[in-house]
């Protein structure tokens, strides 16, 4: 089974949601993760959304609080990437890390 | 296979064309002399067959020996050499820089080009303990300039001829505009070629970039690396004036430290007097930008 996996701060949670949207079109069945590099601060509700919110503390980075203040939000973002990718690599046989600025336009199995 | 020098390079040129046909008596070895003779040495009488750029025939290489300095000049001829070799004729063309010495058959390692184009070695063949040594080969390059392969298929000619085009005027040390002479363009290759072959043997190209991570060792005559036979050793930097350091660039790794690869070195120190580096490593370079000195 593959995860589809994605990192935003919450200023680019439009981007995750088109994604989702476009992802979910070709591929219902693939579960998309998207982790937030940030606090919803209550300005959404991750519940609500089409993908499964995971938090920075779940990601097993060190010291992650130390890392979001030693790291800018673009660096903090790129650095999480592969600490995202083993974290679904314990539950997922595959894992697809895709940028969030995307949209999914065909099957991922088509050729 | 091929290689280039300058005149005060010959030495180096000698030793690896002489350690090569050691191992593979029926190849033949060119050397591109990227300087003029001006009768300091008789070219019939090496171990080589020598080319100047001039009979390559390639209209691109002629402003390029005024424009770049020697080093820059030497390096930035590889591509077009190893297009020349090829066109005489060859399947598989393989080039070594010049500060190499052939310890081994590279005739596995040539194998590979039986199903590729493009033949790579990388810096390093596995992850390392700290972040520096890693930044620097990501500001050199995934790839070593001094052991290049191709076979003569239309994707390695395609992009060898694009490598010939950067080649005559983006063949400079520049790190933070991506450049590192020929070498740091060898990262394209992979998005550019179908078929690159990765050699992960860990008994070619040998030197100081990975010799911290490499286990030498010595049985008799014969070196092994990693348990494997050592192929190829590299000597980039090498000082034949200061042999207590295995390259001019840093002075962490010495004679000391390096175990047993200091007998490799040694014997590499051995067979460069003997080629005569001292008497060519004076030899003036005739070529260099006009109206200056020559570096």
């Amino acid at each position: 089974m593959m995860a589809v996996a994605t990192l935003i701060a919450k200023n680019y949670l439009p981007f995750a949601r088109v994604l989702a949207e476009s992802l979910h079109r070709w591929h219902p069945e693939l579960p998309l993760f998207v982790a937030l590099m940030d606090e919803p601060e209550g300005r959404f509700d991750p519940a609500g959304e089409a993908f499964t919110v995971v938090k920075a503390e779940e990601l097993a980075i060190p010291n992650w609080r130390d890392f979001c203040f030693r790291y800018t939000r673009r660096e903090a973002l790129s650095a999480a990437k592969p600490y995202l990718i083993s974290a679904l690599l314990e539950d997922f046989e595959n894992v697809s890390f895709l940028d969030a600025d995307m949209i999914w336009s065909e099957f991922l199995n088509t050729r | 296979m091929c290689t280039i020098a300058a005149k005060r390079n010959l030495a180096l040129g000698r030793v690896v064309c002489r350690s090569f046909q050691r191992h593979h008596p029926s190849v033949p070895a060119y050397l591109l002399l990227a300087d003029r003779v001006d009768g300091y040495f008789d070219p019939a009488a090496e171990p080589f067959r020598m080319v100047l750029p001039d009979e390559l025939g390639m209209p691109e290489i002629g402003g390029m020996s005024e424009r770049y300095s020697q080093q820059e000049f030497s390096y930035a001829l590889t591509p077009f050499l190893m297009d020349w070799v090829r066109q005489q004729g060859f399947a598989r063309v393989l080039f070594l820089k010049e500060e190499s010495l052939v310890t081994g058959d590279l005739g596995p390692v040539m194998d590979l080009l039986s199903e590729a184009s493009l033949l790579l070695t990388p810096h390093l063949l596995r992850s390392l303990s700290e972040a520096a040594r890693e930044q620097n080969i990501l500001q050199c390059g995934t790839f070593n300039g001094g052991f290049v392969g191709m076979a003569d298929t239309a994707e390695a000619v395609r992009f060898v001829r694009w490598w010939q085009g950067r080649m005559a005027t983006h063949c400079h040390y520049d790190p933070a505009a991506g450049m590192h002479f020929e070498q740091r363009w060898l990262d394209l290759a992979h998005s550019y070629v179908d078929r690159v072959a990765v050699v992960r043997d860990p008994g070619v190209n040998v030197a100081h970039w990975n010799l911290p991570e490499r286990v030498v060792t010595l049985e008799g005559d014969a070196i092994r690396v990693d348990g494997q036979p050592g192929r190829l050793f590299r000597f980039s930097g090498y000082d034949p004036d200061h042999p207590e350091f295995a390259t001019r660039y840093f002075t962490r790794l010495t004679k000391e430290s390096l175990g047993p690869a200091a007998a490799v070195f040694a014997r590499y120190h051995e067979e460069l007097l003997a080629a005569g580096w001292a008497e060519t490593r004076v030899w003036p370079y005739a070529l260099g930008p006009k109206g200056l000195l020559p570096a």
